[in-house]
């Protein structure tokens, strides 16, 4: 009788809901600007955040952290712009 | 519209816990639930729903605008959230679309048919909904 093993989950992690594993450039340790890589937004106009269970805590892209399989971030831009507008923000 | 397509996108965001329908039933819309924003720190909505167009000619034709609830309290404090475009009928409310544009000076990258949809839009959502004024 054979006996299975269970499978070695690949490491991954989701980033704006989004699945990226080992193919994509996850690592067990990334910083936050290969993260922020990871949906294409360069360093410079990237905000990282890692989802927790007590809220969303900032990511500097120069922080190194160590990925655990499912780990949820958020990415998002600092340059953000709408089309013409009668006021200015 | 290629629904296949559309719907491959949106399985996408699903696999990740992102709740994200295409409706049909009048102007074809996508409909994201629950889209974080940092309004909690302003005193506004944690999360709010989100409808954007479904262009004609799509893909081709590259994903612009967003919408909230009208009379989101969002709205005024977003980026383009003043000027307004239509409104449309979707899931039995009323929604305001405004001038947002991430793939024509949003701040996003131009439009490529080959990468882009309905689940990288979601990245431009998420970045709209952080950069409250």
């Amino acid at each position: 009788m054979t006996e299975s093993k269970p499978e070695k989950e690949h490491l991954h992690i989701f980033v704006n809901r989004r699945r990226f594993d080992e193919a994509d450039g996850v690592r067990p340790e990334m910083t936050g600007a290969q993260i922020a890589a990871l949906v294409e937004v360069p360093a410079d106009n990237a905000v990282v955040k890692l989802e927790t269970e007590h809220g969303l805590r900032d990511i500097p892209v120069t922080e190194t952290v160590h990925i655990k399989n499912g780990m949820h971030f958020l990415v998002t831009r600092k340059v953000v712009e709408g089309g013409y507008e009668s006021r200015t923000h | 519209m290629n629904r296949e397509r559309i719907e491959r996108e949106l399985t996408i965001l699903r696999d990740g816990g992102q709740l994200a329908e295409l409706v049909v039933n009048g102007e074809p819309v996508v409909l994201y639930r629950n889209v974080p924003t940092d309004g909690e720190r302003y005193g506004l909505p944690a999360v709010t729903d989100v409808v954007v167009p479904v262009p004609s000619g799509y893909a081709a034709a590259a994903i612009d605008l967003a919408g909230l609830p009208a009379g989101s309290p969002l709205l005024p404090r977003l980026k383009g959230g003043t000027n307004v475009q239509r409104v449309v009928s979707v899931d039995g409310r009323q929604w305001q679309l405004v001038s947002y544009h991430p793939h024509n000076g949003g701040g996003g990258p131009p439009w490529d048919q080959m990468k882009h949809g309905f689940h990288t839009y979601f990245d431009h959502l998420i970045a709209w909904l952080h950069r409250i004024c």
